[in-house]
């Protein structure tokens, strides 16, 4: 939808490891911004630490994360706060990421998973592996697999693959709204606590990330995202065309199985640890895009951006009513759909595209 | 126009069958000739209070909702040309239910009245900026564009409705039965609030119907036929905002019913939009009334909300819509 930019020259260097097995090809524009993006996400993090209904100083926040505190401070720091901003940081870097992944795949904007209904499937299969009251790494992978289900439902509904990718889109929509209505009715028809837990799991929150989650989303992420990285060269091979990538000795059906089994699985681990949490995948991208410039969306910039983009969001839920909490969920959506609007309307007759 | 007679008596027996069922079914069963008896006014005291006082409201609130859901969707599906049309998937739904819990929440708004006007005032607001949104895009496909803009809106009400209504947990009891659509509420006290709205509504759809006959012309042709393409589009936005928005404050968002009822009375009755409004409307009724039974009976002794049963039958028939329409949308 958009018109891709044409690249304007850019010099570039090569970073090369022996035997050639991982060579990329950097711009000093795309290499500050990551650079930008890791360090704004450092400083948020450590306002997040310190800002909020009980304030800490830097100084104390750092001998709390030492275990050098007091016990009430240590509570607040190590507890709370800490596991909560690990987890947006880890989810937002898994949306972003996925989102760049799918929009990718997909060859739209639109196609981000959460418009496509996969975190919907997703926080279906976890929704239901929780309430039969399975373990964290169960739930997680119900997650993937309702995550999967979803996924094929959209690619198998939208018929082939040369149909038309506005098709695919819509028939996103519907299988996400199906998804959306059966994760209402089995949060409703569930038991009083198991429901009010659900509850606010649903709306995508960050409150409440338990560690254990925190453990298995960590330990999974931390093969999910290296997997995503090393999908960048596959994803240049799919935006030139399915011709040109056979020309070139791709195999494009193992490129694309192995992007949307990653992409899948990223969102999946996202929505296991803070619920279905939309726009997200959507802007991250088309943000880190026109951030690191170039044509293609950037997997690192992504993820980095998804990451700055959730915290943000998370510590000004937490404190824009405080004491209440606005769970991120809400804000991201809210933001997301502004975007959204602003992205609708920027491709308006006569407007300036990107 | 035997053809159109012929449908319109079938729409009617299905929706007679409909409200059939939606007074068996519930927790109490109550057999068939009971049900003929107290409407003939001679059956026991238990089964006048369930049948009379609490099913027959909610019922007829049902199909009201379920024809103006009909109805709004028809009208939108034939002034934008836009086979996807429907409020739920339009946003408008999404804009109702922002004004309501901005209106309940923050101001303090109350009664039915307040509730109506903060709905159909947030209804039009979203059409409208829908309507301007989408035929501001340029590229892509015209149901694509409106749909997109919908989600887009839909999803900017949702978390400004989230945000509203969770900074305050009494707010959020108060607003969290408006996320999904039901028929639960007090029917008896939302009936005479909504009414006068929703027969204005069917008025100006029934003023609007031929219009829209001679707009499906296209825009030139209809105009040189006479056609005021302002005031078609004015009366059309008028009838949906009124129709949308009376459904949603009466029962909150109810998504696909728009979408599927018309598309039905299409594929029955052909392209005369006199005799498809009529028919969606029926059919729209119907589809409300037995989700609605549906969801009081398939997890007795709970309830699921009618809004939900929709989607999850309507969501489907979007793919098979979609899929039917294989070149015209891409």
């Amino acid at each position: 939808m958009t018109v891709p930019e044409v690249a304007r020259s850019p010099r570039w260097f090569v970073l090369r490891l022996p035997a050639e097995r991982v060579s990329l090809r950097i711009t000093p524009r795309a290499a500050l911004c990551c650079l930008g993006l890791a360090a704004a996400c450092l400083v948020l993090a450590v306002m997040a630490l310190t800002v909020g209904t009980v304030p800490v100083t830097p100084a104390d926040a750092a001998r709390a994360l030492q275990g050098q505190a007091s016990a009430d401070i240590q509570l607040v720091v190590v507890q709370w706060r800490a596991p909560r901003i690990a987890g947006a940081l880890l989810v937002g870097a898994a949306l972003g990421m996925a989102g760049a992944l799918f929009q990718t795949l997909l060859r739209n904007p639109l196609g981000s998973p959460d418009v496509v209904g996969f975190d919907a499937g997703a926080f279906g299969g976890a929704l239901l592996a929780m309430i039969a009251g399975a373990g964290a790494a169960l739930v997680a992978c119900a997650g993937f697999a309702g995550g999967l289900v979803a996924g094929a439902l959209v690619y198998g509904l939208s018929g082939p693959a040369h149909g038309g990718r506005t098709r695919l889109i819509l028939t996103g929509i519907a299988v996400g709204a199906f998804f959306t209505a059966l994760n209402d009715w089995v949060v409703m028809s569930a038991r009083l606590d198991t429901a009010l837990a659900a509850a606010s799991w649903r709306l995508g929150s960050l409150a409440g990330i338990s560690g254990e989650r925190l453990a298995v989303a960590a330990l999974l992420l931390g093969l999910l995202l290296p997997l995503g990285l090393s999908c960048g060269r596959d994803m240049r091979a799919i935006e030139l065309g399915d011709d040109m990538a056979a020309c070139l000795g791709v195999p494009m059906a193992t490129a694309r199985l192995k992007l949307a089994l990653t992409g899948l699985g990223l969102t999946a681990v996202a929505t296991f640890l803070a619920g279905p949490i939309g726009f997200v995948a959507l802007i991250a991208p088309q943000a880190a895009r026109r951030l690191a410039g170039g044509a293609s969306l950037p997997l690192l910039a992504s993820a980095l951006f998804g990451a700055l983009f959730l915290l943000g969001s998370d510590v000004a839920g937490r404190l824009a009513f405080a004491p209440r909490q606005i769970p991120a969920g809400a804000l991201t959506a809210g933001i997301g759909g502004l975007y959204f609007v602003a992205l609708l309307w920027s491709q308006r007759a006569g407007g300036r595209p990107g | 126009m035997r053809r159109g007679l012929a449908v319109t008596l079938f729409s009617v027996a299905l929706l007679l069958l409909a409200l059939g069922a939606g007074l068996l079914a519930g927790v109490k069963a109550l057999p068939l000739p009971v049900l003929l008896d107290t409407m003939l006014g001679r059956g026991g005291d238990e089964a006048r209070l369930i049948l009379l006082g609490l099913r027959l409201p909610r019922v007829v609130l049902g199909g009201l909702v379920g024809t103006a859901l009909g109805i709004a969707g028809g009208i939108i599906q034939a002034a934008t040309r836009n086979p996807l049309g429907d409020p739920g998937l339009l946003g408008i739904n999404a804009g109702a239910g922002l004004a309501i819990v901005v209106g309940l929440g923050l101001f303090g708004a109350s009664g039915m009245g307040a509730m109506l006007a903060l709905a159909a005032s947030g209804a039009a607001a979203a059409a409208l900026a829908v309507q301007i949104l989408a035929g501001a895009v340029q590229g892509g496909s015209a149901p694509l564009r409106l749909t997109l803009a919908g989600v887009a809106i839909g999803a900017l009400c949702f978390g400004l409705t989230q945000a509203v209504a969770l900074a305050d947990p009494e707010r959020f009891d108060l607003v969290r039965n408006w996320r999904v659509g039901s028929l639960a509420g007090d029917a008896g006290r939302i009936l005479p609030a909504v009414g006068p709205a929703l027969v204005a509504g069917f008025v100006v759809a029934g003023w609007l119907a031929p219009r829209l006959n001679i707009a499906a012309l296209g825009e030139e042709r209809a105009a040189s036929l006479g056609l005021s393409i302002g005031t078609t589009r004015l009366l059309a936005l008028a009838a949906t905002v009124l129709l949308a928005g009376a459904a949603t404050a009466a029962a909150g968002p109810i998504a696909f019913v728009g979408l599927a009822a018309p598309h039905a009375a299409r594929h029955l009755v052909g392209a005369d939009e006199r005799l498809r409004l009529l028919n969606a409307g029926l059919i729209g009724a119907a589809l409300v009334v037995v989700a609605d039974a549906l969801g009081r009976v398939a997890a007795a002794p709970a309830e699921i909300p009618v809004g939900v049963v929709t989607a999850l039958v309507g969501a489907p028939f979007l793919v098979l819509l979609v899929r039917a329409r294989q070149g015209a949308t891409r």
